[in-house]
């Protein structure tokens, strides 16, 4: 299978308040293959939305490489890097991040526009997927009347906007309860069977660790892959 | 135009910050009264313009030929413009000094002496009583202004003397010769509204001049007077052309250039002045859009991480800037153009036309003012929001999206 996405001897490093300098990254190489579902676990501080943020475009790593569908990223200019980002990847994450002035469906329909479509384009698509997401009759609301687990889903749908080839989810179960996190990670694992999309997520939750096909912890900055299948039941919540 | 459809949106929304709102009332009240304020004052200065031009327009020459070759001039003049429908009259200029006389009152006064066609079309006269005849019997008739007319104790059909101030000057230094009186009949008595006219000036025909002053000799100049004043600096460049270098054209604005420039100087103090009301307005339009910066600092990151680009936030931002300053020049064009409206058709903000010429403060709305007006707004707001969304366009990402 082919890979989608690579990395290799990537570095971050933040300086914190007494101007110590805090090695977030050490030299982490990965690569993941298309059509997967890749879980990264690890503890609070490991380096793990870090690592998920310089993957998928948003922040620049101190040296390394990332290499996403045989671009490398941080080789693009930046106005280059937002389009890419809006044409390729789609973002979930922790909060759902809504804009809170527009509709389920405007807010859905931003990628789209910001892609070039049309209003009445982006808004076709923007309703089946909605509807994909189970959130349709939905479509009117705006956030601040959406439950937090349909704001979710509304997010998700708004990550799918541009048909992008992967998603990066930053706990995206992280603010719900166990009923919504359990109908999010079937909306994951459906569209994944559905849709010709990678997902790479960050996350707490053991169920999905349980649906991931490959899971990737991270400890101090550094991983160390596992075999999902064996692993999914002796791996307690990080 | 994704940007524009967001920034609509943001200005209609409710802002946690409470003081957002009250900063963008300020700012659309502020441009309001600035854009109103600006359209008034610069309508009142046209207004005024335009009084002006109509009364100097009403009376002076609108163009004035001055040459050493009269004689050809006044051919080469008729050949060119006497088929040319905006011309309303050609005709030689004999003017020179003399003393009126009526009784006892003495006064000095320039006799302008035009050919009958132009004296009678004079915008000024009353077209009751006209001149018909040339120099008939010794007696010339005359037109003469108000103040002259007042001060003489003169009346339509009176007689004066007239005394050419040449044969004053010859009987002083020859005491054989006697100044030359001529007799003046009042055909007319004028006003212009404008004191030096109407104190010092008596017309009369050109061939009454012509004998008063001892002869054609002394003409060196014609006037032509348009219908259509627009038509002025093409008549001018045409006459220029065709007649060269020895003739030198003067045109009524030229005549008045001073008068020009300081109405001129006036007018755009005004403008620069008003506009910094806009100025301290907009002013409030850079504090309104730095607050929602900080507020919308997340939606900002997430519209990044979604694609948006450096440049669409800066033209997210400026358009709300923009849309911000259309509000207020849209509800100060309102309020502008209605005071104009009103002063125009009830004059509300009379003049005692006992004092002044006018009844009421005069008003001129001009189309290319109020697009000045406009423009000069919608720039200053939109370089008031570049700053925020400069800084709009410098967030960080990660930071943004990080809590919620």
């Amino acid at each position: 299978m082919s890979e989608i996405l690579k990395c290799n001897s990537v570095n971050k490093t933040f300086l914190t308040g007494q101007n110590e300098e805090l090695h977030i990254l050490k030299n982490v190489s990965l690569s993941i293959k298309a059509n997967k579902l890749t879980v990264i676990i690890g503890a609070s501080g490991a380096g793990k939305s870090t690592f998920l943020h310089i993957l998928g475009g948003l922040d620049k790593p101190d040296s390394g490489e990332v290499i996403l569908l045989n671009q490398n990223l941080y080789e693009l200019k930046n106005n280059e890097l937002a389009k890419f980002r809006n044409k390729n990847i789609g973002f979930v994450f922790q909060f759902h991040h809504l804009l809170p002035e527009f509709t389920a469906e405007e807010n859905v329909m931003i990628p789209l526009l910001i892609s070039g479509k049309s209003k009445n384009e982006a808004r076709k698509s923007s309703l089946e997927l909605l509807k994909t997401v189970g959130l349709e009759s939905r479509k009117n609301h705006k956030p601040a009347e959406l439950s937090g687990g349909e704001s979710q889903r509304v997010a998700v749908a708004r990550s799918l906007a541009c048909n992008p080839k992967i998603i990066f989810a930053d706990e995206p179960t992280g603010n719900l309860d166990s009923e919504n996190s359990k109908s999010l990670n079937q909306l994951f694992l459906q569209l994944k069977n559905e849709m010709d999309i990678s997902f790479l997520i960050v996350t707490h939750n053991p169920e999905l660790m349980n649906i991931g096909d490959e899971i990737i912890e991270m400890k101090d900055g550094e991983i160390i892959p596992i075999d999902a299948k064996q692993n999914s039941h002796g791996k307690e919540n990080s | 135009m994704n940007e524009f459809f967001i920034a609509k949106r943001y200005l209609k929304a409710k802002h946690k910050i409470g003081f957002i709102t009250i900063l963008s009332a300020i700012s659309w009240v502020g441009i309001t009264i600035g854009v109103a304020a600006l359209i008034i004052v610069i309508s009142v200065f046209n207004g005024f313009g335009g009084l002006v031009k109509n009364l100097l327009i009403s009376y002076d020459p609108h163009i004035i030929i001055s040459t050493q070759q009269a004689e050809n001039t006044e051919k080469r003049i008729n050949s060119l413009l006497s088929e040319n429908h905006e011309v309303k009259s050609i005709s030689p200029i004999l003017e020179a000094k003399g003393i009126a006389n009526s009784g006892n009152n003495f006064n000095v006064v320039v006799i302008k002496g035009l050919n009958l066609p132009t004296l009678n079309s004079l915008g000024f006269i009353k077209q009751k009583n006209r001149i018909e005849n040339d120099f008939k019997n010794n007696f010339a008739d005359i037109f003469i202004g108000q103040i002259l007319a007042a001060k003489m104790g003169l009346m339509e059909g009176d007689t004066i003397s007239l005394i050419p101030i040449k044969t004053i000057k010859q009987s002083v230094v020859d005491f054989t010769s006697l100044p030359i009186v001529y007799k003046g009949i009042v055909k007319n008595i004028f006003t212009t509204n404008n004191k030096e006219y109407d104190e010092n000036y008596i017309f009369t025909s050109l061939e009454s001049a012509e004998i008063i002053f001892g002869g054609r000799f002394r003409i060196n100049s014609f006037e032509i007077r348009l219908g259509n004043i627009e038509s002025l600096n093409t008549i001018k460049s045409r006459l220029q052309k065709e007649l060269g270098n020895e003739v030198k054209i003067t045109t009524w604005y030229e005549l008045h250039k001073n008068l020009y420039d300081v109405m001129q100087i006036e007018r755009w103090s005004a403008f620069l002045l008003l506009t910094m009301i806009i100025s301290v307005a907009v002013f409030n339009i850079l504090s309104t859009l730095t607050m929602i910066v900080i507020e919308k600092k997340r939606d900002i990151g997430v519209l990044m991480a979604m694609g948006f680009n450096k440049n669409s936030i800066i033209r997210l931002f400026i358009y709300q800037g923009i849309l911000v300053g259309t509000g207020g020049i849209f509800s100060g064009l309102l309020l502008g153009l209605l005071t104009c409206y009103l002063q125009i058709r009830y004059k509300f903000y009379s003049l005692d036309p006992t004092k002044y010429i006018i009844d009421a403060l005069p008003v001129k709305v001009d189309l290319l003012d109020i697009l000045s007006i406009v423009l000069a707004t919608l720039f200053l707001a939109s370089l008031a929001s570049v700053y925020p969304a400069k800084k709009a366009s410098e967030i960080n990402i990660v930071e943004s999206i990080k809590y919620e």
